[in-house]
């Protein structure tokens, strides 16, 4: 097939590397509601939490008021190993607000089960090093206002 | 003839605003422009119209210049008399509100509806404003997105993007035959916002918005109204143009309605819609005469051919891959008008705009040669789908 993968490297991004944060990230902050809270509050205490079902033990993310698979609504949130692989990636090169820069947002699976992903970021990684099912361990970065959120990196 | 369902409904009128680059009026005076060339061209007076249905409606929380005014308002500013009135931003993409049009018709609640979809993104979304933290705080699925960076739809498709070529190979090649057919088709639309040639030269060294998507990739914020008049098809004898029939449409959603939570990128909203158009109708994709397919980002254009099954699951590129099979003289003529690319960012309902003028033969320079008597519409992505099929004549 003619031409390059649209997911090589391009020009712009050539050596671009995605290090630890060294400021706490200003985007938005998480409602942190009922249903939500105990996501963020884990990361807080450096634990990667999702909803698992007590009575079958299905995780949801985002989880909803039943168990998704069986309807149970014996639900909780339980700490996950934080160990999953990269399912999708893209880098963020326009600066959608003022001195941003280039950033790897990733689509995590989880370990825990084949359909459990987040939204999340990729750093202490280079954009050569980027692949499908690129193995990834959670590392907690700091957030404006004191907020901690649960990133990735690749699994050491 | 008189069908049933969606079928009781034939669109009779169409118009369409000035559609520019930050034209500085108001969405209701945009609205009303676009609405009165719709009724005119229906062969109706305002005074025939009774009944109203516009996406996504009034009180629709987004950024600036994407609702447009609401139903309440235009019924207001024209001093209409309707029976029934709908604004919605939940339903089968952009597309509900002619859907909803056409059951009102056929339940009876209304015999001339006026549907309307405005933008006045451009005007709007000067200096950024588009981006601009009004509220820091998020819920609801964003919850789960905005925080971690991730604030853009260019973000959440370009996720889509790369999971799909990573899956299937896609090449940056391939991708940007959608934006170059959208470029050459916007050359014989007058109307279109870019008409300047487009080479693959062009696309291939454009900067970068979210890996793999560049900026030829993304729609082009604009402002404009696009109206229907859609009536009940016994009273059609009297329509000043060919009316153009609802042969059915494709609302389902079966899959998690979602910006990240997908298993597949070939299964995602659209992918449902498109099952649940042909499961109504007795035509096939061998039928379809032209497509205009949602390129909010050319991505989604890509995943419209494979969710109507124009192409199995992973061969939309291949496909795309010399241009010819979209061209206007090609076996499916694609994004007609240049699409969202090159057009303008009409938010789904310039295509079926667009559709209607080729259905009738008055697309211009850009008709397309043979036969035109069934099109095809796909509106939105992510966690949005809706489809259409149209034809000139009765089917």
């Amino acid at each position: 097939m003619a031409g390059n993968a649209v997911t090589e490297s391009e020009r712009e991004l050539h050596g671009l590397r995605f290090p630890m944060p060294t400021e706490p990230l200003r985007f938005f902050q998480p409602e942190r509601g009922i249903g939500t809270a105990a996501f963020w509050d884990g990361a807080q205490a450096g634990e990667l939490r999702l909803v698992r079902c007590g009575a079958c033990g299905y995780w949801t993310h985002p989880a909803g008021p039943r168990c998704a698979r069986c309807g149970s609504a014996d639900l909780a949130p339980a700490p996950v190993s934080g160990r999953g692989t990269l399912f999708a990636w893209t880098v963020s090169l326009q600066a959608f607000l003022p001195g941003l820069q280039p950033y790897c947002l990733a689509l995590v699976q989880l370990d825990e089960q084949e359909d459990l992903r987040l939204t999340s970021q990729l750093v202490e990684v280079a954009v050569e090093d980027l692949r499908a099912g690129l193995p990834v361990e959670v590392v907690f970065v700091d957030g404006a206002g004191g907020l901690r959120l649960p990133f990735f990196r690749p699994l050491r | 003839m008189t069908g049933r369902g969606v079928r009781s409904a034939v669109i009779r009128g169409v118009g369409q605003s000035a559609v520019g680059r930050r034209l500085g009026r108001s969405g209701l005076d945009l609205t009303v422009e676009a609405a009165l060339d719709a009724i005119d061209d229906a062969g109706l007076t305002p005074a025939q119209i009774d009944g109203i249905a516009t996406y996504p409606g009034g009180g629709f929380a987004a950024q600036p210049g994407f609702a447009g005014p609401g139903a309440v308002e235009v019924q207001d500013a024209m001093r209409l008399r309707v029976d029934w009135y709908s604004g919605s931003g939940e339903g089968p993409g952009q597309l509900q509100c002619l859907v909803n049009a056409c059951l009102a018709v056929a339940a009876g609640l209304a015999g001339n509806v006026l549907v309307y979809r405005t933008v006045t993104e451009a005007t709007e979304q000067v200096g950024g404003r588009g981006a601009a933290v009004t509220n820091p705080v998020v819920g609801g699925p964003l919850e789960w997105l905005m925080p971690f960076g991730s604030i853009s739809a260019v973000h959440w498709l370009g996720m889509v993007a790369n999971r799909y070529a990573t899956q299937y190979g896609l090449t940056r090649e391939q991708l940007g035959q959608v934006a170059l057919n959208a470029r050459r088709n916007a050359g014989l639309n007058p109307k279109a916002i870019y008409r300047e040639p487009l080479t693959l030269e062009d696309y291939l060294s454009a900067r970068m918005i979210s890996t793999p998507l560049c900026l030829f990739d993304c729609d082009v914020p604009a402002d404009g109204s696009t109206a229907f008049v859609v009536s009940h098809v016994a009273a059609a004898p009297d329509a000043r143009h060919t009316p153009l029939h609802v042969n059915a449409v494709g609302t389902a959603l079966r899959g998690r309605p979602s910006w990240d939570q997908w298993d597949a990128p070939t299964r995602t909203a659209m992918h449902y819609a498109g099952v649940s158009l042909w499961e109504r109708t007795e035509l096939t994709k061998a039928d379809v005469d032209l497509a205009q397919l949602y390129d909010g980002f050319s991505i989604l254009t890509v995943l419209w051919l494979e969710a109507l099954g124009f192409c199995a699951d992973g061969e939309a590129g291949a496909f795309l891959a010399d241009g010819k099979q979209i061209a206007l003289d090609g076996p499916l003529p694609l994004n007609t008008a240049g699409g969202q690319l090159s057009a303008g960012r009409l938010h789904g309902l310039g295509l079926v705009h667009e559709a209607c003028l080729q259905l009738r033969g008055q697309a211009g320079q850009r008709q397309v040669p043979g036969r035109h008597e069934v099109a095809v519409v796909g509106n939105g992505g992510g966690p949005i789908g809706g489809a259409m099929l149209l034809t000139a004549g009765v089917r």
